[in-house]
Parts: structure tokens; sequence; C-alpha cells
């Protein structure tokens, strides 16, 4: 089974709300048990939920604040890229801003099996106080 | 390793050079031995050849990439640029038709396609585009008029 295009675009949306609303656990149940989950890619690769908890739980700690951007699917029937701009908080650096772009992966139970998040220090700047 | 504001400018040239219709230009941004996909699900193209034939047949239909901001991955070859593509309908659209990507226009000789892309390329250690993937479907192409 496959999910259609525009149900996977609202699982990446979806996934921009639930964490600019601080909902860890909705935003685990988004992912699949087994998923794979890159962030930055060029950094250890996290699998299971669980080891999710930790990474995104500490986002949402920081304040993430996550802007939706350009969002595409493709022909493979499972992928589907977002591009993000945000800001969050960064324990000695006050709070910066970012940009991304994620590609995501979803199955057609609608569970994002995997997660590959492109961005580098050239990404990152700070937010200038006031 | 190509550092990030390196890879960035390359996926920028990607657009810039489409832009020009500079079809050489652009292949000497690539690899001999590129691996690209476009979009991503219509099955991988190896070579300078192929992507050759691929990049003419937009400049062809007189394609225009407006770009956004590029992004970079600390794994020195990645990045990645939001793309919204503009194209005439001829001469490539009728194969888009087939494909079931888009429904046939009233007026083939004047209508414009526009695709929304997210481009995805990795650069190898010498500088050169070693893998392009762009990420579009069919909710990601109308018509313009």
């Amino acid at each position: 089974m496959v999910l259609d295009e525009a149900k996977r675009k609202e699982v990446a949306l979806e996934y921009c709300r639930l964490m600019n609303a601080g909902d860890l656990d909705g935003v685990l149940a988004l992912f699949a048990p087994d998923v794979r989950f890159e962030d930055p890619v060029g950094t250890e690769v996290l699998v299971g939920r669980e080891a999710l908890r930790g990474h995104l739980g500490a986002a949402i700690d920081a304040g993430i604040e996550e802007v939706p951007g350009a969002l595409t699917a493709a022909l493979d029937g499972t992928s589907v890229t977002l591009q993000v701009s945000g800001t969050m908080g960064v324990p000695g650096a006050g709070r910066v801003a970012f940009r991304l772009v994620s590609l995501m992966r979803v199955n057609g139970e609608g569970l994002i099996f995997e997660v590959r998040i492109i961005a580098g220090q050239s990404d990152v700047t700070p937010v200038s106080a006031g | 390793m190509p550092d990030e504001a390196t890879r960035k400018a390359l996926a920028v040239a990607h657009c810039e050079r489409i832009n020009s219709g500079d079809v050489e230009g652009l292949l000497a941004l690539y690899s001999p031995a590129v691996r690209f996909e476009d979009p991503v699900g219509s099955g991988q193209r190896i070579g300078h050849g192929a992507l050759r034939s691929h990049i003419a047949g937009a400049v062809a239909a007189g394609v225009h990439d407006a770009y956004g901001e590029p992004v970079a991955a600390p794994d020195g070859r990645t990045a990645a640029v939001p793309v919204t593509s503009t194209m005439d309908f001829l001469p490539n659209g009728p194969l888009l038709v087939r494909h079931g990507l888009v429904e046939a226009p009233p007026e083939p000789g004047t209508a414009r396609l526009e695709f929304t892309c997210m481009l995805v390329v990795e650069v190898g250690p010498g500088g050169l585009i070693e893998e392009m993937r762009a990420y579009w479907g069919r909710s990601d192409v109308r018509f313009l008029n």
C-alpha cells in the first residue's frame, strides 16, 4: 500500500505542528517503531522511537519554533520533502535561527520510517537581541 | 572535501546555468559518472550523455528555475535547494501526459507548467556533483495559464 502525495505532505506538516505545540508523544506517534532519523546528515543515525524521544524532547525543551516552507513529494510512493525555517534556544548561545531541508519517507500506514535532515553550521545564525 | 558554501554554490549554479541555457556549462558542474533521478521515483540515469539530453529538453522548453535558500549538511557531500521551475508545455509535456503526471492542456502551444521541486546534490572530493535527485510529484505540477 502506498500513501498518496497529499497525505504524505500532511504528515510532514503535522510533524512541524506537533513540534511547535510541544507535543512530544504526539510527534513520536508519527514515526514507525524502527524509524531511522539522521539529524543532520553526516551524524549518528538514531534508530527507533525511543531513541528519538531524547533528541526531539531536547528540541521541544529548547522552545523550537518551526515555520514550514516549500513542500514536495516524489514519484517513489514514499518521499516527501519540506523546507523549514525556525528558531530555538541553545545553551550559552541564546536563541538561534536555522534553515533546514527535511527528506522524509512515509510508509503505507502513514508512519514516517526515515528522516534525513540537511542543515549545517552555515545554516544557523544567532538571533540578535531586541 | 568541499565546504558548505562550495556545495551550496554548486546547487545554485545548477539553476543559474539552466536559466542561461548553458547546457555544457551545467555539465561542467557534474562528474562524468553522475547518477541522477528527476523526479525521484522515475528511475536513476547515469552519465553526462543522459544528463545532457535531460537538461537540453528543459532548455528547449524555455525553463526558468527560481531558487530559494540553499542548505548543506555536515557530511561533506550534501546540499539542497528548493526550486520553482517554469517551462513551456512543449516539447516535453506530451511525455508527462503519457506518464499521467499532467492532463493534456486545451492549447498545448501556449501552455506553461510550474513545478515545485527540491533539488538535492551530493558533491565529491573533487568538487563535482556526483549525484542529483529532484523531488517532485504529481501534486507539485500545475499549469500557469
